[in-house]
């Protein structure tokens, strides 16, 4: 892939990118920090990339790792019982973006990229490295939590 | 508002992204070619900055000032075993200072935690060039360099360069020797940290259907460290035993609990089985007190011995109470897990999707034949939440009585409809012309005692 090709990607891709770290990270200027480092990871790795097909997932993996990172600096600076795993009565009293936020991180990946960043549930496993069985079962999980009815066809949209 | 309306509503707040990220390309350009002018720059501002880390806290002279920072590092680093951290507690450590320097790489192994039957090796490997350093230990015996009668494990992996890492090394029967040589062998991985996908694809698309899976072989290392370790007699002679002789049957089977060995690094409970009971013990549930202290099970590294001859595990680790003043322990047993000597092994029809036997919460799901070999599929019950176990051992055999062993097996991919609590396991059969197998389960069923069986350990002796 060569780096014009890159910037054409990339621009195809930003708005989801910057949703998905929006929501993982509850705030703008965090999520443009994410989608930053990944763009700069992504254009520095790029030599990396032997199959572009798969480039939409590759770079969704990178901005994982990087809202993941700052995920775990704001655990440092916060209080450890803001992170306590909560249950649905819990989070019934939080407005819906912040409840994602609460969830464990493995179910609340699953959520965003299934329904906020719009893929499906077999790219989600891909992208997420786990059998889709498993990304089915921490969807069903984290719409429980959350109380959210979404057919599979909101999610696929 | 109801949960879905405000989901609509986040929906569309999404829609709109800030002016910032139109930028984000040029940005991430405008950083890249700063980071190629900036890095001869940033090198050398790093060399003196290591110079500065060296002089102040280089470990020869920090140990020299004080033990403290240094005992701490260690204290951070056996968080994972209580035993070893109230070893450290105590100062039960032996410090080294060797460190080899080949191909940019430092090794420096620092610390030993070692008794009578057990060596914890803490070491560091560093280098300045980046990228993640791995390593592949070998334990092998001073004298002519064969290996070593012991069985050894890296206690964590991805340890960062530069920090401290740790490996246990275990002997069952010989006691820990005067002196063991310890090579590792290390690679270094690329240094870019973003992901890459293979020339095969996701790692979920290279376990295949019709594809078995074969791992790339590792390349050479790029460096072989050979450390010669002598212990500290002190060490080497800690630990006690105490004669049991208690005689107890649970769950209808008799076992003779002969010893129980109290070493600064863990606890071991031995026992012999009666040749009259009808099933093996697999698995012993149980916990040691004494002193206002619960000493539990080890959970990470070797958990229970046996013999070899029997299925039966005949020696069982638990964490340590050497340090701890108690004049008496009270060994608490809550439950077993057995093999029952009539389903040593069980028959598995491929082609007709059933098994004439199966362990306790463990049901049959699918078998599948895969190029030459079968991919067979059972469902599992969790015991704990998120944790798979092992249902079968790795020896199988044909109708005609042939022992084959499979390489690999997974877990994942539950069905929809399988219960939250269960998980699945694959075995994969390969080479395997047959619509029929034997496989061996690991246990039959779990046992929990209505009530604890206790019995004390006088220490006072």
């Amino acid at each position: 892939m060569t780096q014009e090709e890159y910037a054409l990607a990339v621009e195809h891709l930003r708005a989801r990118l910057y949703r998905t770290a929006f929501l993982y990270l509850g705030s703008e200027a965090l999520a443009l920090d994410a989608v930053d480092e990944t763009v700069y990871k992504g254009l520095r790795g790029l030599r990396g990339l032997r199959q572009p097909e798969f480039f939409a997932t590759w770079l969704i993996r990178i901005l994982l790792n990087e809202c993941s990172r700052e995920k775990k600096h704001q655990r440092r600076l916060e209080p450890l019982d803001t992170f306590d795993c909560p249950n649905a009565d819990d989070l019934d009293a939080l407005p819906l973006k912040e409840a994602i936020r609460r969830l464990p991180p493995e179910l609340s990946q699953v959520v965003i990229l299934r329904y906020f960043s719009g893929y499906t549930l077999a790219e989600t496993a891909r992208i997420l490295d786990i059998p889709a069985g498993t990304a089915a079962t921490r969807q069903r999980r984290a719409l429980a939590l959350l109380r959210l009815e979404l057919c599979e066809k909101e999610g696929d949209a | 508002m109801n949960r879905n309306e405000e989901y609509s509503a986040l929906l569309r707040e999404l829609e709109d992204t800030p002016p910032a990220l139109e930028k984000t390309l040029p940005r991430a350009r405008a950083r890249l070619r700063r980071r190629r002018v900036l890095q001869p720059a940033a090198s050398l501002a790093g060399l003196a900055c290591c110079f500065v880390l060296l002089v102040n806290f280089c470990a020869p002279v920090a140990y020299a000032c004080s033990r403290v920072p240094l005992l701490r590092e260690l204290a951070a680093a056996v968080t994972f075993s209580p035993s070893l951290s109230r070893a450290v507690d105590n100062e039960y450590v032996q410090p080294l200072e060797l460190t080899q320097t080949q191909c940019g790489i430092t090794a420096q192994v620092e610390y030993l935690l070692v008794d009578q039957k057990q060596v914890n090796i803490f070491y560091r490997l560093d280098t300045e060039s980046g990228g993640q350093l791995r390593e592949e230990p070998r334990i092998l015996s001073l004298d002519d360099s064969s290996p070593a009668p012991c069985s050894y494990g890296l206690n964590s992996w991805d340890v960062p360069n530069g920090q401290l890492r740790s490996m246990t090394v275990d002997f069952v029967a010989e006691d820990v020797p005067d002196a063991l040589l310890l090579e590792l062998d290390v690679w270094q991985d690329p240094e870019e940290d973003a992901p890459t996908l293979t020339e095969e694809g996701p790692a979920d698309q290279q376990v295949g259907e019709d594809v078995w899976l074969e791992l790339p072989p590792d390349p050479e290392p790029l460096t072989t460290f050979r450390f010669e370790l002598h212990f500290d007699p002190t060490f080497t002679a800690s630990g006690r035993q105490i004669e049991l002789g208690e005689t107890l049957t649970l769950d209808g089977q008799t076992f003779t609990f002969t010893q129980l060995e109290i070493y600064p690094t863990h606890l071991r409970l031995d026992l012999e089985e009666s040749e009259e009971n009808t099933a093996w013990l697999t698995q012993l549930y149980f916990t040691v007190e004494g002193g206002g202290q619960v000493y539990q099970p080890i959970s990470n590294g070797v958990t229970a011995t046996g013999s070899g001859e029997t299925h039966t595990m005949t020696s069982y680790r638990a964490e340590s109470p050497y340090f701890e003043k108690a004049d008496s322990l009270t060994i608490r047993i809550t439950g077993a897990e057995w093999l029952d000597k009539s389903h040593e092994r069980t028959l598995v029809d491929l082609a007709g999707g059933k098994a004439d036997f199966l362990p306790e919460g463990v049901s049959f799901y699918e078998a599948k034949q895969v190029g030459s070999g079968w991919k067979v599929s059972f469902l599992a019950r969790q015991r704990k939440e998120s944790y798979v176990h092992q249902i079968f051992r790795t020896e199988y055999y044909d109708p005609e009585g042939n022992q084959m062993e499979y390489h690999s097996w997974s877990s994942g991919g539950l069905p929809m409809d399988a219960p939250d609590d269960s998980f699945l396991v694959t075995l994969y059969l390969e080479d395997y012309p047959y619509d029929q197998v034997w496989l061996c389960p690991q246990y039959s069923r779990q046992w929990q005692a209505p009530e604890a069986i206790c019995f004390t350990v006088d220490l006072t002796q």
